[in-house]
């Protein structure tokens, strides 16, 4: 596929990122992350997720909340974005299909939070599956 | 660098005169290498729109219904490609290009794909 054009707004931002392994769906591209080669090449490093890397784009009262929010929720004092490393990708067709195979993608999103604080101190949630 | 730091970014050329803003940026797959993928997808260089910041939904190109092309460009006047290797992004986040306004070329001029690099 080498020589293959694609446009970052249309092609990459905002698309679905499912498993290329078990295509179950993972996260949505919220920003794409530009490293730049020793000789100077920009490329594409990572796929960027989660609200840390949506909220900056959002414009004006919009972002700043979803930023504000995140980083009041997030247990570390500056969070950074769920990052996909570019090298994981294995296809880009409708959705962006990355390998996870060894379960090691970093995409603690907003479920795992709702889970573990909320969903965990209801009584009877331990036996969801009886 | 993030490439919501480009989009929407104003340009201008080396005499100060306004190009537009970064409509989407262009990338092309002929980066380093990055397995199982293959080559990386390398930044090649900026879609510039004249009038409207917007996303041109892909209707830029040469695609159909042409009401809806007509449209988009009607609002976004013209669409301009600015090289990566033409810009110099300055400490405001805007882009300078080298050459003037009149001498970018519109997006339709340029060739929407390459060949494969051996």
């Amino acid at each position: 596929m080498t020589g293959r054009m694609l446009h970052a707004q249309l092609q990459l931002l905002d698309r679905q990122v499912v498993s290329g392994h078990s295509r179950r769906m993972l996260c949505k591209v919220d920003d794409v992350e530009i490293d730049v080669t020793e000789d100077g090449t920009p490329y594409v490093s990572a796929l960027l997720s989660g609200p840390a890397a949506l909220g900056p784009r959002m414009p004006g009262l919009l972002g700043r909340i979803i930023t504000s929010v995140h980083r009041r929720l997030h247990t570390d004092r500056d969070p950074a974005p769920n990052r996909i490393s570019a090298a994981r990708i294995t296809a880009i067709e409708a959705a962006i299909h990355v390998d996870d195979r060894d379960g090691s993608l970093p995409l603690e999103g907003f479920g795992v939070w709702v889970d573990e604080h909320v969903i965990s101190k209801i009584p009877g949630s331990g036996h969801a599956d009886q | 660098m993030r490439i919501s730091e480009l989009l929407g970014a104003p340009v201008h050329d080396p005499d100060g005169e306004s190009v537009g803003k970064v409509v989407d940026v262009r990338l092309v797959q002929d980066g380093p290498l990055q397995f199982p993928y293959g080559a990386a997808l390398r930044l090649d260089g900026f879609i510039v729109a004249e009038r409207t910041p917007m996303r041109l939904l892909g209707y830029e190109r040469d695609v159909r219904p042409a009401v809806f092309r007509f449209l988009v460009r009607a609002l976004a006047g013209t669409v301009r490609f600015v090289s990566y290797d033409e810009a110099e992004r300055l400490e405001d986040g805007s882009l300078r290009t080298r050459d003037r306004r009149s001498q970018l070329p519109a997006l339709d001029d340029v060739p929407a794909r390459r060949e494969p690099i051996d």
